[in-house]
């Protein structure tokens, strides 16, 4: 009996010790504090203000930052094999050539877990794409996901699309721009059911 | 003895199912940040000189957290420029359709602390059918005033630019392009025949190509300036 009423003791502490623990130190997450913006006062005024002339805004040769940093040699293969195996990109290409005109990671928004790759292809000539099922991706705010979806259209003047690669899940969004022509099929009825929101 | 080891037995079980409760709650405690919040950003500031303050970024709601930020701030206008002016020029070249979705930036021009501005920006198309893009800005200054001052810049505003595709309904709805959006008013206003310094000020929000949820952040980190005279 003494020994049940220790047993009974130390659960009863380590209850109350859970209750008084951090949620960071519960979840192994760190916790969520908000990072403030920083000051810059010293030369503040000298950096924002205009330039006096136009003579002095043309000389102006700012230094270069490279938009594009790219991805690791390994997340390039895993792309490389998703794409080379997504039947919908497949019957949109028909062996038309293409290069990578961006790259870079794609993360949720919220935790920023990385998900997997995003490329913007340029084909080397506009293709037309008949009516099929096309891999949509819709991200879920509410959720800090994505869902996909089937869309089932047909295109034309498709030269310019960006692939949504999931690392583990392969290609599964194909958003061409806006130079391509959309014309939607049936069997579209999830469209219905996607959360309005507001257009931002 | 067994009927009290059996009600010891309960109230354990009972306490065991408590400590699981909480820790569910715990665990499965969101976050706090906004649904549609970016990635935490080391390179969150605001100038601060002469009483004026701007941000080097917008924000998705009126809190000062750069873990939830919308994007770079890339344009001023400046000399002659306040919020309504500057909205209505840029009507002209293609900018007439009115947002819905509010963006924040505190900012600060002469006496008291910063305030809160709030502004939906413009569009060339409200809202995109699938297969549509628009370029949308926002623009900010106290609401009081709806400019900032200072004798080196004259009147000035602050904004941010970026594309949104596909909204309506959002089929492969995404949100990227504010580099080029900013050269896109950059490329019209310079037609229109003004004084446009591409590039001009370092504002500190360079940001690579990558795309967090269904936004691409691309921005070189230096705002143009584009100059908007006294009309007279």
């Amino acid at each position: 009996m003494p020994r049940i009423r220790i047993v009974a003791g130390v659960a009863a502490l380590a209850g109350a010790a859970l209750l008084l623990m951090p949620v960071s130190a519960v979840t192994g997450k760190p916790p969520p504090a908000p990072q403030l913006a920083k000051s810059i006062s010293q030369d503040a005024l000298e950096r924002v203000a205009p330039p006096k002339s136009r003579e002095e805004a043309a000389a102006r040769r700012p230094i270069a930052r490279p938009l594009s940093v790219g991805v690791s040699a390994e997340l390039k293969l895993t792309t490389d094999r998703h794409m080379a195996a997504d039947p919908a990109l497949r019957a949109l290409l028909r062996g038309t050539a293409y290069k990578v005109v961006k790259e870079g990671t794609w993360s949720r928004a919220v935790s920023t877990e990385r998900i997997g790759v995003v490329r913007e292809i340029q084909l080397a000539k506009p293709v037309d794409m008949p009516m099929r099922e096309w891999p949509v991706m819709v991200w879920d705010d509410a959720r800090d996901t994505y869902q996909q979806y089937p869309y089932n259209a047909s295109w034309s003047n498709v030269s310019r699309v960006t692939v949504y690669v999931d690392d583990t899940a392969g290609v599964v969004g194909l958003t061409p721009d806006e130079n391509a022509v959309p014309t939607q099929g049936p069997g579209n009825e999830w469209i219905a059911k996607l959360p309005k929101g507001t257009p931002k | 003895m067994s009927e009290a080891f059996g009600g010891l037995r309960t109230r354990l079980a009972l306490l065991a199912a408590v400590l699981i409760a909480v820790t569910a709650v715990l665990v499965g405690l969101p976050s706090g940040d906004p649904a549609s919040a970016a990635t935490s950003r080391t390179q969150c500031y605001y100038f601060d000189f002469d009483g004026v303050r701007f941000h080097n970024y917008d924000y998705l709601e009126k809190v000062d957290n750069c873990n939830a930020v919308d994007w770079a701030t890339s344009v001023l206008f400046y000399d002659w420029a306040d919020i309504d002016f500057v909205k209505s020029t840029l009507d002209n070249f293609g900018f007439e359709d009115s947002s819905w979705q509010d963006m924040y930036m505190p900012v600060r021009t002469g006496n008291g602390g910063a305030v809160w501005d709030d502004d939906g920006g413009k569009k060339e198309i409200a809202c995109p059918a699938v297969g549509l893009e628009t370029r949308h800005y926002r623009i900010y200054a106290p609401p009081s005033t709806d400019y900032m001052y200072h004798p080196n810049l004259g009147y000035f505003v602050v904004g941010s630019t970026h594309w949104d595709a596909n909204e309506c309904p959002p089929i492969g709805k995404h949100h990227y392009g504010s580099e080029e959006a900013e050269q896109t008013i950059a490329n019209r206003m310079e037609d229109g025949g003004y004084f446009v310094s591409r590039e001009w000020s370092d504002y500190d929000n360079w940001e690579p190509y990558r795309v967090e949820g269904d936004h691409t952040w691309e921005n070189s980190g230096y705002a143009t300036y584009i100059a908007t005279p006294y009309p007279g």
